[in-house]
């Protein structure tokens, strides 16, 4: 160093950068000779000051070299094919690092496409709707005014309308009602079918699903009509014109085709098949309700604010118009809003009625978003290291260059240009593998993704983006650092890995892993969830209970005839009828005697032996007896959390209102049971004969007996018993499965991707050993003449990763841990977090090191010693 | 000789460098116009005006010797050439003939 005070250095180089070369000397001599007087008469900092005020002073035209000449000839034509050319021929030189640089980018590609493709659909749910921006839908939410509150998804049926016509503000509003277990007839063909919805007739104005035929406006105007998606049409009615037929409802109306919606994919998160008119809908039997009562909470409305409404203005004065109808008849208070269109679908699990209409999951998404990141980010530092670790092998061809003119820049531009035609490669062989495998791969996930090539066009920017940042990304620092190699150096043989490089390479690995073990740890900790649900006593036995679906007016008459007949199969143990598990959730009050308000709880409806056949456990009284014929009328059995809820001392003989209609006595107390899924929570229950008409035949079954003979069996009766309605049966524990259907895949997805990251970190790992071990062949032959056992040498080249992969686990572990613990509180029911996963995690990813490090590294330990020292 | 135009700035630097005479290099004129005139004037400024004169062929210029002080760089010495010292004195002609033209009095200031 010159002087101690010397001017500043980035300054400095930042002149001698953009100084035209005939100028640089003189300037920056003037420059330091005012900086050496100016340091001796005012001091450092007030020199330091004035030099760099100087040197931005000089960037000014007449000091400026000539820039633009010189960038154009970094990039040439002939000198990028140069590079490609030297590219391909080192790829086909060290076959392994090519391979594993390709293999691991396009998995990686792969698993960023299939998640991208999903992640894009569900984003795309209720964004093609002409005025979706202007669509909200209302909600009920009591929990401000009630302890036992509800939040919910519907309004009552005079809601909707009556806000369209006193309030100027709303352009359209219409009413959806969701119903299942409809009978449709056409000709020969009947089924049960569950996604059918009544519609008012503005429904297309709000949700502007194409029509392939019918008239928008009209097609929901008059009573019974209906109109088919085209799977339904071909269902029904096979390649016949399906406008004007009829479709006979229930056994009893008839409905008139009205429209039919175009073959193209519905992304929305309304669940529907059919779309009925509103006119048509009929309260159903035994409801102490009609349209007129603000009080039914289950129907959806959404309205149409006309354009310019401020929707929070708009949304302060539903208070006052609440105020006005809804408190006068009903003492259960509520505040209502309006929920923009776009946040229906990721933003309503937490809604009651909200099921019966598609959801998405935001943890979800964007937690595949970032796995796809992840995965990406494993398969790009396995790339870097890669490069990094075989830089030493290039550094005579760097040299040679740099020799022969070649700047910086050009060997920067040189290994970019490089890196980027691997990442193509990679591209291209993930389309294809794409191609191959998204059938199955789809199927194994589970994914109902009714793939269109539309998609791929969205994708393709996506793509292109891709390649090229990760290109570049990855290559960016190896190509600093080989370009970096003085020439000098690089042709006397002196270059060595720098410590830095080391560095970087050890926290590449340990990120790679932390990745890794962070999936592996989801991996296990999910699928131990879920085994958890598999193996959750529910209360009730969920074996072995079949269901057999019956609609129709005449059930009780129906049930008793086939009661009869099913008694006669010695299999059947129990049979009884009502709501299968999940079945209700009717909320009315419930009112003990004497008590002025009523609490809210579940309500299911059953028939005799309905514990005994659900396999319910009575701890108190008695189940529905068919020697106590009152339980028809005024039985009552409740759940024990609701005998916690009344604070009841004695349940037995306690009276019961329930709703408005029911007045009973406690004939029996059941043990808490798991009515839905292990999300939610336990909550109080009642348990009545409905009023309403029954739908479910329930049967318990002995096990072990060949069900196929059975169900033969029992559909020959069922010719007896209702020849006018399809046949359908479901088994108890599918339905519970369903619940967790989404969870499940996550699963799945979660396992496959964290496999996938392993695969890829496990492939790099093997990658570095090999170019690592292969620059300490000579070093390995030494020891090994000099006494080293294999095992010795083993030791020695592992050491390093091992280390590495333990450090990541001590990173990976307590974040993985943060997280999950986040996903497992959904569940209101969850296994516990314990240490054996995170032990069987070290030992899997401590596993995976070792038997990718292995293969080198005992080739090279077992090498004659002898071939290894004459290397040279 | 009158259509070579002098600016103020680049008049100044010309009579810098020539009551510097052989010593006049960038530094050495940054400092005359600081202590002549009170003048301070950035090294990039003075570049500028030293390339243009040099263009007009006005001032000339060469590389000195190394010296140990300026971290071993050279310096660029710069001397007026003869068409420099016409075209100087041409512009203090015209100034001295402007000057003579006022009247009287006429510069005290009101």
């Amino acid at each position: 160093m010159r002087n101690p005070n010397h001017p500043p250095n980035y300054f400095h180089r930042f002149l001698k950068w953009f100084c035209h070369p005939d100028f640089y000397e003189e300037l920056a001599g003037d420059l330091e000779e005012a900086f050496e007087e100016n340091t001796a008469e005012h001091g450092t900092k007030y020199a330091r000051k004035k030099y760099r005020k100087e040197v931005l002073k000089l960037f000014r035209p007449s000091v400026l070299k000539e820039f633009r000449f010189n960038y154009f000839t970094w990039i040439s034509l002939d000198m990028l094919k140069n590079y490609l050319k030297i590219g391909f021929r080192n790829l086909r030189k060290d076959k392994i690092s090519a391979s594993i640089n390709i293999i691991g980018l396009s998995l990686g590609f792969v698993s960023a496409l299939v998640i991208l493709l999903y992640v894009h659909r569900e984003l795309q749910v209720d964004t093609s709707f002409e005025q979706g921006d202007r669509i909200y839908r209302l909600i009920n939410d009591e929990r401000p005014h009630s302890e036992t509150g509800r939040l919910l998804a519907t309004v009552g049926p005079p809601f909707a309308p009556t806000l369209a016509a006193e309030y100027p503000e709303v352009e359209k509003a219409v009413r959806l009602r969701y119903t299942d277990n409809v009978v449709f007839k056409a000709g020969e063909n009947q089924y049960y079918e569950n996604d059918v919805i009544y519609a008012d007739k503005d429904f297309f104005q709000l949700f502007s699903f194409p029509l392939a035929k019918g008239d928008p406006n009209s097609a929901l105007a008059e009573p019974n009509s209906i109109i088919l998606t085209p799977e339904m049409a071909q269902k029904y009615f096979g390649e016949e014109d399906p406008i004007g037929q009829s479709l006979l409802m229930n056994e009893e109306v008839s409905l008139r085709v009205t429209g039919l919606l175009e073959d193209s994919p519905r992304k929305t998160h309304l669940n529907f098949d059919f779309l009925i008119s509103f006119e048509t809908f009929r309260v159903p039997y035994g409801y102490p309700v009609t349209l007129e009562s603000w009080g039914w909470i289950s129907f959806h409305a959404y309205v149409l604010l006309k354009e310019g409404i401020d929707p929070l203005a708009f949304d302060q004065k539903l208070a006052e118009f609440a105020e006005r109808y809804m408190f006068a008849d009903r003492p259960v208070r509520a505040s209502y809003h309006l929920q923009p269109l776009s946040d229906v679908y990721f933003q309503s699990q937490d809604m009651m009625n909200a099921g019966e209409h598609k959801h998405g999951s935001l943890i979800y998404t964007y937690g595949l978003l970032s796995i796809a990141f992840l995965i990406l980010l494993v398969a790009g530092f396995n790339f870097m290291n890669i490069s990094t670790a075989r830089s030493i092998r290039r550094a005579g061809e760097v040299g040679m260059r740099k020799v022969l003119g070649a700047r910086k820049v050009n060997l920067i531009i040189q290994f970019i240009s490089e890196a980027l035609a691997i990442s193509t490669i990679s591209v291209l062989l993930a389309l294809f593998l794409f191609e191959l495998l998204r059938d199955p791969l789809f199927s194994y996930l589970n994914w109902h993704i009714d793939f269109s090539y539309q998609d791929y066009l969205i994708l393709i920017p996506l793509l292109i983006g891709g390649t090229f940042l990760l290109g570049i990304l990855s290559a960016l620092y190896p190509s600093i650092l080989l370009s970096s190699f003085k020439p000098l150096q690089v042709l006397k043989g002196k270059i060595k890995s720098s410590t830095v490089e080391m560095n970087i390479r050890k926290t590449l690995v340990v990120l790679q892993f932390t990745i890794t073990i962070g999936l592996i740890v989801a991996s296990l900790l999910v699928s131990q969830q879920m085994e958890f649900i598999r193996n959750k006593d529910l209360g009730f036995d969920q074996e072995q209970v079949i269901s057999l679906h019956m609609r129709t007016d005449n059930f009780l008459e129906r049930y008793q005839l086939s009661k009869q007949l099913f008694s006669r199969h010695p299999e059947v143990v129990n049979i009884s009828a009502g709501d299968i598990i999940n079945g209700d959730y009717g909320s009315v009050p419930i009112t003990p005697a004497g008590a002025e308000e009523g609490i809210a709880m579940h309500w299911m409806g059953g028939y005799f032996d309905y514990c005994s056949t659900l396999g319910l456990e009575v701890v108190e009284g008695r189940d529905f007896l068919t020697v106590h014929p009152m339980d028809t009328s005024t039985g009552i059995i409740i759940n024990e959390s609701a005998k916690r809820a009344f604070g009841w001392e004695e349940a037995i003989g306690q009276e019961l209102q329930v709703n408005t209609n029911i007045n009973g006595q406690v004939v029996g107390v059941v043990k808490d049971f798991h009515m839905h899924s292990l999300h939610a929570a336990i909550e109080p229950m009642v348990i009545t004969v409905p009023r309403t008409h029954m739908q479910n035949i329930i049967l318990r079954i002995r096990s072990a007996q060949d069900v196929e003979d059975l169900l033969t069996k029992l559909q020959e009766d069922w010719l007896q018993v209702a020849p006018d309605l399809p046949f359908q049966f479901s088994f108890l524990d599918d339905s519970i499965k369903l619940q967790y259907e989404s969870d499940r895949q996550f699963s799945r997805l979660i396992s496959f991707f964290g496999g996938l990251a392993i695969f890829i970190a496990g492939l790099g790992l093997y990658g570095l050993i090999a170019i690592i071990s292969s620059y300490r062949v000579k070093e390995i032959g030494i020891r090994k003449v000099l006494g080293a056992s294999v095992m010795n040498i083993y030791v020695l080249l592992c050491r390093n990763f091992i280390l590495l992969v333990i450090i990541a686990n001590a990173l990976a572990l307590p974040l993985a841990w943060w997280v999950l613990d986040g996903w497992l509180d959904q569940f209101s029911y969850h296994t516990e977090v314990n240490y054996s996963i995170f032990v069987l995690a070290i030992l899997i990813s401590v596993g995976i090191a070792l038997i990718s490090l292995s293969y080198q590294v005992v080739k090279t330990a077992l090498a004659n010693p002898i071939k290894a020292i004459r290397h040279e | 000789m009158q259509e070579t135009y002098l600016g103020e700035f680049q008049e100044i630097v010309m009579l810098a460098i020539l009551v510097l005479d052989d010593n006049a290099y960038g530094v050495s004129i940054q400092k005359e116009l600081k202590h002549r005139l009170n003048r301070e004037c950035s090294r990039g400024a003075l570049h500028t005006a030293l390339t243009r004169l040099q263009e007009k062929g006005l001032i000339s210029s060469e590389m000195g010797e190394a010296s140990a002080i300026r971290g071993g760089r050279r310096k660029r010495y710069y001397s007026v050439t003869n068409k420099g010292k016409v075209t100087l004195k041409a512009a203090k002609d015209s100034r001295d003939l402007m000057w003579k033209a006022i009247p009287n009095f006429s510069l005290k200031i009101v």
